[in-house]
Parts: C-alpha cells; structure tokens; sequence
C-alpha cells in the first residue's frame, strides 16, 4: 500500500469514523481503524460491533493494499501534523509509515484480514430520506427511548415505512414521541425496524452541512441498516423484537384542551423542577379559563408557583407529571406554541406543537393527593 | 471433530443437540479447575458457528477464527485483570460487564450464526450482576447461547442454575489422562505417570505442566520444603510457617496449593502404611513415602491428615493465617515422642 492525501481530509475522515470505533471491548482489534485502497479513494473503516462506519478521502493511490492500525494512535499524530499538508502513507510489513513535511512516523498495524467483516447491504427495502426532517426526527424523538437495558426493544427507535411516509417512535414506559415524516422515494412494502437510538444520535452528528438526502437501506431479514451519505456509510444492527402498538396509547379524545407559548411553559416547567428535586419531580399543572398555574413543592424546602397565560377550552383540570419529562420535550420544539391536552388526573397527557401536525408526545402523569 | 478428551457424556449431549437443533440457551459447565470447561465452551461455540456439515469442523473460517479467539460474535466474560495502578486485582464481575453483554444479547450476530457469551469463573459474579442476567436467561432471545462456567457452583445463585442446561464435567480417569499425555503430547512414560496422577483427572492441569517445566520443579521444591520441616524442631517449623504465610494477603491460591500438596502426600503415606502402594499420586517418591510410613503409626497419619484439611477450611473461612499455620505446626506428627512444645 503506497498513497497520499491531505492532512485535512485524513483528520477529518478519522474524526467521523472514531466514533465507530468500540471503547470497552474483548476483540482488541476493534480498536483499530482501517484503511483500504479504493480506486482513486483511501477508505476507513471502523466498528464496534453494533455499527460499522465507512469514510472515504480522496487520495493519490500508487499502490493497493489495506492495514488496520489503533484508531487513537493515528488520529492523535495525525490532528497534530501541520494543516494543509500533503501525507505520504506507505505500508512495509506491517508498519505504516507516515511522512508529512519535516514529520515521520512508524504505526505497527495488525493484518486487516483479522478485522470483522463489514456486513454488505446490496438488497432489501431502499428508500432516501430529506436530511432536514430526518434531524429533526432524531432530536425530537430519540430522547424518549429508554437508556436502561431491562425491555431492550425500548432501548432503541421504532422506523416503520409504509407508502411514503416514515414514522419514528420511541417509548419508555413513562412516554411516548411520535413523529411522522415523508420519503423521498416510496417503499412498496410496510416495513417495521427497531434503530438502536446510539446509531440514530451517531447519524444525527454525521450529517454535514453539504447534505441533501440520506439513503436508507433495510436487508430482508431486518437485522442490519444502511445510511449512505455523501462521502460516508454507516451500517448499524437492528434490535431484535417487537415493539409495542404503541398507536393505542395515544388518547383518541380530551376533557381539556390548553394551548400556551413553548418558551414560557418551558420557563415555567424549569422553575418547578429546581423544587420538585426532593419530591420525585413532581410538577402540578392547573388548567382554568385564561390560564395554566405550574407548581410543584417540597416539604421540607418550599414551594414555586408561575402563571402563563394559555387559552384552555373545556373544563378545568388538574393534573401531574415528572417535571424532567415536560423541560425534555418542550427543549427540542422549534414551533412557537404547544397545545397540552388532558382528560382527567390519571390518564395520559398530550403535547402537540401548534402549526405541525408531524408530532405527538404522550407523557404519563404522577399520581398525587391535590 | 469435538476433538475432546474424555467428557463423553458431555460432548453426546451437545452433538445431539445439534443434530436435532435444540441446542439450549444456557449452559452452566460445572467442574474442578483445568478439567476442560472452557475447552468445551469454545468447541461448542465454534459447533454453533461452523459453516461445514459436520460440526464443529476446526476448518474453516468461523472455526479457525474462534480458535484464535478473534470471532466477532464470541464474548469471553472473565474477572477483570488488576490495572497496573492497583495492586489488588477485582474480586467479583462486575454488574457494569454484565451491562455491557446484556446490550449486544439484544443485537443479532455480527459476523456469524450465534452469539455466544461465555463466562468463565461464574462464581465471581455478584449477585447483583447474576441478577442482571435473570431475565435474558428467562426469556431467551434466538440466535444467542450463554455458557457458564464454574469450579464452585454451590456459590453459583440457584435461581441462575435453574435457568440453565447442567452439565457436569467429573474428572477423568488417570490413565486416559495418560495416555492422552504419551500419545497426542508426546511426553515421556515416566513423566506422563507422574504427571496423570497428579493432575487429578484434570487434563489442563498435566498439559500445563507439559509446556512449563518450571511448574513441575516449583511442585518438587515446594514438596522438599515440607519434607525438610517434618522431621525439625518447633524453632525452624515456626520460621516456615511465617515464611508460608508472608505473601497470602497478595494470593491466597499458593497456600491452599500448598496445603492441598501436603494433604495429598500425606494421602499416599496412608496408603503405603495400609499396603496399597499401586494407587498413590506421587510415584516419583515411593521411596521416601515408604520410609516415612515405616514412621509413624496409623493413627498419627489419620490424625495428621484431619488437621491438614481443619487447617485449609480454616483459612477459606479467614480465620488469622499465622495462627493456623502455627497450630498445623505445633500438631505435626511426633513419631511416638512427646507432642507438646510446652515441657
């Protein structure tokens, strides 16, 4: 393996697919990243296992060949290495040789047929998606997944495909997030996976401001997904499992419907929730004409008491959730109004952005004594 | 090609697992150190994953890459080794390793068929660790096999045994250990009916003895040590047993080692003095063994052997061990003359 590239483009590419790259691991090897010659392309790959990302740079290739060497060891000579610079790879035995001006180093690499195959997605459900709606999508809905282990398919985010419109979900027990968004290229069967939220959140980082569409391919047995980028891919593992119907959840009708400003509930729910720490969280939504009261209070500490005004119609109710639940969702809105509607104290709150109707969130209340 | 020594029971269970696919979700491997747990674990790991008709094959790819411990799909759970800033090494596995599996248990196999978790040393786990993986032994998920391991499993959480296929690996016969020695290591006769009946019918024990001289001299010079005390005064059995237990905070194995070496030659002297001479471990010194029979009655040899053992229970339940060693000194056998130091 003999080639050149740029200083820029290698730290770069080391920078996206280091975070593919496993932390704790038994198999030593998935520390490493790899490099393979491909065509006029230098390629990186790294993997922990659960997904795998494959960058490519552009690059002057004199001679084919591949090596895995430690991911860290390389990304940290290489962002040292002056900028702009070009960098002479060159592989003897199993050392790397790097040169860049006046630099020079040795890397001792491991054989990259020992490092684990990189799944190929060649058939299987296609589709693309808009990069803009797939980012919102992940930031207003991966927070919702659970992050403990005990009901794994909770752990990760619900795609189910179906015509042309994508629908993501996740759920924790307590709450549910919803949002629909539409395909740029319809699916002809329905198709229902479990995204781990990790591969979700790495994808949410990969995407570069250059980008347009995001593809998506999901293999006939649903056990792996494809995202292809631009210059980048990233092959994931699907969780295994059903996911609950979780369209049953979603209350159908409300007793009492409020509609109030996002920044000020916002303000409001944060307020409460510095008192509510004692006390489970616990934050009291009053709902009257003209108004919201958001309380909470702690026996030993005190007690907080804010106002917003809100047009509610229907009766006046009561009701109470986890403070951190409502600062989760009301933090990722972009819309500037947010109705919460409600049906009596013990059944499920719903949060709808004003103006959109792609997203649903349904929260679980506290019982408490009024 | 199981390729297994001995384990017949074992292996015909598993190979017929196979044949009918009901290989089960967990196996829990019980026996003595070296008897070839992990040998088994890994064969049935590769068994799982082979890619040839007759399984495991050790041919082809998965097989090989198993065997060099490089497949993706196999996790090997052990205690943790101490890093270099601590001195003390971990004593438990930790609920944090069993997070870690119980989040791929859920992912389907990377490169293979199955994944397979084993974890080696079962009883280490805390039980707040064995408690994580109740549920995914509960509800097992397809594609996954769980094999644990374990010299101890009276520590091993009944709820966990419950949950999983036993299987019982006994020690083997001493002359199939023997001949397994002479044929596939290619040892020396001699050597190789030392070394079976040593091993106690742990064929890992003998090849580790096989490929590391060094651990067949620290046997003899560890049984010279006791040899010379035997027959010395209370001054020179005191300075040894504050020399035996010098080093037990940092490992405590060596003593028991010890201990268990002693007891086991004080095994062969009753047997020599009650004329089976054919059935001793140490067959390198019969000699010595006869000369020291010609000792000392039976009943002193009985009485000796109780308190080898009364002294090693005593240090598993950390009783003080200067104080144990002193008294196992202090009842050393006296050979008919006056047993108390105190005149």
């Amino acid at each position: 393996m003999k080639l050149s590239c740029l200083q820029e483009n290698l730290s770069k590419g080391l920078s996206i697919v280091s975070r593919a790259v496993a932390t704790r691991t038994t198999l030593p090897i998935t520390n490493n990243v790899m490099l393979v010659t491909d065509e006029s392309r230098l390629k990186l790959v790294a993997t922990n296992l659960e997904m795998a990302m494959s960058h490519w740079i552009g690059a002057k290739v004199e001679q084919e060949g591949s090596i895995t060497v430690p991911a860290r060891l390389l990304s940290e000579f290489v962002n040292s290495l002056p900028a702009g610079e070009k960098i002479d790879m060159k592989l003897v035995g199993k050392t790397l040789e790097l040169k860049c001006a006046r630099y020079e180093a040795r890397i001792s690499g491991v054989d990259a047929k020992d490092f684990p195959p990189i799944p190929k997605l060649d058939e299987g459900i296609n589709t693309s998606v808009e990069i803009a709606a797939l980012r919102q999508g992940i930031n207003q809905v991966v927070f919702a997944a659970a992050a403990d282990e005990s009901r794994p398919v909770l752990t990760g985010v619900d795609a189910t495909f179906e015509g042309s419109l994508l629908t993501l979900a996740a759920a924790d027990g307590f709450r549910l997030a919803v949002y629909k968004l539409p395909l740029s290229k319809a699916v002809g069967q329905r198709v229902e996976v479990i995204i781990p939220s990790r591969t979700l959140n790495e994808l949410n980082r990969l995407i570069g401001e250059d980008e347009e569409k995001i593809e998506f391919t999901v293999n006939p047995n649903k056990s792996l997904a494809l995202f292809k980028l631009k210059k980048t891919e990233l092959v994931s593992q699907l969780v295994q499992g059903a996911f609950p119907k979780y369209s049953q959840l979603i209350p159908q009708s409300s007793a009492a419907k409020a509609t109030v400003s996002v920044a000020e509930f916002l303000r409001a729910c944060k307020m409460a929730s510095i008192f509510a720490r004692d006390g489970s969280g616990i934050v009291r939504l009053v709902m009257s004409p003209g108004k919201i009261t958001v309380s909470s209070k702690s026996e030993e500490l005190g007690e907080d008491n804010g106002e917003l005004d809100a047009t509610v119609e229907g009766t006046e109710a009561k009701i109470a959730f986890n403070g951190k639940y409502l600062t989760d969702v009301l933090s990722v809105l972009k819309e500037q109004q947010v109705t919460l509607e409600t049906t009596n104290p013990s059944s499920p709150g719903v949060i709808r952005p004003v103006g959109a109707d792609s997203y649903i969130h349904v929260v679980m209340p506290m019982f408490v004594q009024w | 090609m199981w390729t297994i020594i001995g384990h017949k029971a074992a292996v015909s269970l598993l190979e017929r697992g196979l044949e009918k696919g009901t290989i089960s979700h967990a196996y829990l491997l019980v026996g003595p150190a070296h008897v070839g747990k992990m040998k088994l674990a890994v064969k049935l790991a590769q068994a799982v994953n082979c890619e040839s008709p007759e399984r495991p094959c050790g041919q082809c790819a998965a097989c090989l890459k198993i065997a060099e411990g490089k497949h993706a799909d196999i996790q090997v759970i052990e205690l943790e080794q101490p890093a270099e800033n601590e001195s003390a090494g971990k004593t438990k596995i930790s609920v944090e390793q069993i997070e870690q599996i119980l989040h791929s248990v859920n992912l389907p196999p990377f490169e293979g068929k199955h994944k397979v978790f084993i974890i080696d040393g079962f009883e280490n786990l805390s039980i707040a660790a064995a408690n994580r993986l109740l549920k995914t032994l509960e509800e097992p998920v397809s594609q996954v096999v769980f094999i644990l391991l374990t010299t101890r499993e009276n520590l091993v959480p009944q709820t966990i045994v419950s949950r999983c296929q036993r299987i019982e690996l006994a020690p083997l016969p001493y002359n199939e250990i023997e001949e397994a020695l002479l044929t596939r290591w290619h040892v020396e006769p001699l050597k190789a009916r030392l070394l079976a009946r040593l091993s106690a019918g742990c064929l890992g024990w003998a090849v580790n003895m096989v490929e590391d001289d060094s651990l067949l001299q620290q046997r003899n010079d560890w049984l010279d040590e006791w040899l010379e005390v035997l027959p010395s005064d209370y001054d020179k059995r005191f300075v040894f047993a504050a020399k035996l237990v010098e080093k037990f905070n940092q490992n405590r194995d060596v003593l028991q080692q010890k201990l268990d070496l002693w007891l086991n030659w004080w095994r062969d002297v009753l047997l020599v003095k009650t004329g089976n001479p054919e059935t001793i471990t140490n067959v390198d010194r019969e000699e010595t063994l006869t000369q020291i029979a010609g000792e000392y009655n039976l009943d002193e040899i009985r009485a000796f052997i109780t308190r080898i053992k009364t002294a090693s229970r005593q240090l598993r339940m950390n009783a003080n061990p200067q104080l144990v060693m002193e008294v196992l000194m202090l009842n050393f056998p006296e050979n008919g003359k006056v047993s108390s130091p105190v005149r």
